[in-house]
């Protein structure tokens, strides 16, 4: 899913292709069991040409030539059999599943996906994607800032469930945005699904493709649920100022509010791939662990190494680092704090929903489904939390065991 | 996951990294940190200074 067709080199495991976003020169492989793996070209140079066929000999003359040092076959023997082996450590074993995704399904196939994104993608044009931005910019300024209209709403319990459904079609157009901007750059559609990713039930839209294509390409793709989130706001908005049905002016302010919040780079949210991608670093999550390591060696003079990227680089990935350690220990404290009350409420808040539902008119109270819903999500998302790091935690115990896919 | 390695004996091919990507799985949730508010009171957005419970439920 990762590898261009009109320039892939097949593999046997794979196909594989240059990685255009990389400050040095690499390729990204797209391996048979679906993962994304970024050769460095040396890496690549030695697979490929052992793989295709040609002998120790002949790589290494080749790779002579290319690095302008000398080359001999026992060291292009040694490098496959330690690229190989870690390639096929790779391959061989299921998809890793994104963590904290504890349960998902499918909503959307890829066919309708395919079909529906394609038509949408003109959207992302730049004629038309900047005048587009711009209005929805000034809306949501514009909302987010009128207090006097927002004052005017109170209690919209009765609006729970409308509003509901107009946030869910916000979030499936943020979805489509993503997908019809993977589109737009040739490469294919995935399905959109829905699931419970920590403790939010979340919609999702699989665009792992998109490693194949530019750092500016990626950006856009990144950008691009929120854009057209913001444009079913902005619509939202202009049918609230023309019907005066508040559920609209409601839905609006909130994917607005929503759409900036999904912006900070907190868990895998967009924020989190858009930083990413602005400063080329790829699995920023896991740069934590290096950059830690490398701030500990720095202060205890154990090594005075550098980290590979420029200096502005490393300074954004450290402060990352560091405003996810104090985002992530708040998180789980306030989490701490609010379960057990949730869990000892919980009985009496499904109790109270039947009772509604039993005794006339047979409906839940206002605000009643919010009250429900809200906390089994959050209690669902901790069971699940807690349960997959039990296992993973017995697994890594056992012996050769700590494959936590 | 990365792995670079420098082979031994001081191999000329001294960059031959492997790294994984993660899958890129794009979420959006209703239910962020605000919207956690929203779940747990009943309200919908929780904008403190121009009003957390402007827009709450009234059945908790």
């Amino acid at each position: 899913m990762c590898a261009n067709p009109s320039t892939s080199t097949a593999l046997p495991y794979g196909r594989a292709t240059v990685d255009p976003s990389d400050r040095q020169q690499s390729y990204v492989l797209e391996a048979s069991n679906g993962s994304c793996i970024r050769l460095s070209s040396t890496a690549y140079l030695v697979l490929v040409g052992i793989d295709g066929g040609a002998t120790a000999e002949e790589v290494a003359r080749d790779l002579t030539r290319r690095l302008g040092r000398a080359v001999t076959a026992e060291h292009v023997e040694a490098a496959y059999t330690q690229v190989r082996k870690q390639v096929d450590t790779i391959t061989e074993r299921v998809r890793p599943k994104p963590f904290g995704l504890w349960f998902r399904v499918r909503l959307l196939p890829v066919a309708v996906v395919d079909r529906v994104s394609r038509r949408l993608s003109p959207l992302l044009r730049p004629p038309v994607a900047v005048p587009l931005a711009l209005l929805c910019a000034v809306a949501a300024m514009s909302a987010l800032a009128d207090t006097t209209s927002r004052a005017k709403l109170v209690d919209p319990g009765g609006s729970f469930l409308p509003l509901l459904g107009l946030l869910i079609f916000s979030m499936f157009a943020h979805e489509l945005g993503h997908a019809s901007a993977s589109s737009r750059y040739g490469t294919p559609a995935r399905d959109i699904g829905f699931g419970l990713y920590l403790v939010y039930p979340v919609f999702y839209n699989d665009v792992t493709a998109a490693w194949r294509l530019t750092r500016r390409q990626r950006l856009v793709i990144d950008l691009a649920g929120v854009f057209f989130q913001f444009l079913v706001a902005g619509s939202y908005l202009l049918i609230y100022h023309l019907t005066g049905v508040q559920a609209f002016y409601l839905a609006a302010v909130t994917i607005f509010f929503l759409g900036l919040v999904v912006l900070l780079p907190i868990f895998k949210f967009d924020g989190y791939w858009l930083l990413s991608d602005l400063l080329g670093v790829p699995n920023l999550s896991s740069q934590i662990r290096r950059v830690g390591a490398h701030v500990r060696d720095r202060l205890t003079r154990r090594s005075d190494a550098r980290l590979p990227w420029p200096g502005w680089v490393s300074a954004a990935v450290i402060a990352y680092g560091a405003f996810t350690v104090v985002f992530v220990f708040f998180f789980v404290l306030r989490l701490a704090l609010v379960v057990p009350d949730l869990a000892a409420d919980y009985p009496a808040r499904v109790s109270g929903l039947f009772r509604d539902l039993a005794l006339p008119p047979h409906r839940p109270a206002a605000g009643r489904l919010a009250s429900v819903l809200g906390p089994t999500y959050i209690l669902l998302g901790v069971s699940l939390a807690t349960v997959t790091m039990v296992v993973r935690g017995i697994r890594a115990m056992r012996p050769h065991g700590g494959d936590d896919s | 996951m990365e792995n670079t390695s420098v082979c031994e004996g001081g191999s000329p091919l001294d960059d031959l990294r492997v790294e994984e990507l993660e899958p890129r799985l794009e979420f959006m949730s209703a239910a962020l940190e605000c919207g956690y508010i929203f779940w747990q009171e009943g309200c919908v957005i929780c904008f403190n200074d121009s009003g957390p419970d402007i827009i709450c439920g009234s059945a908790v």
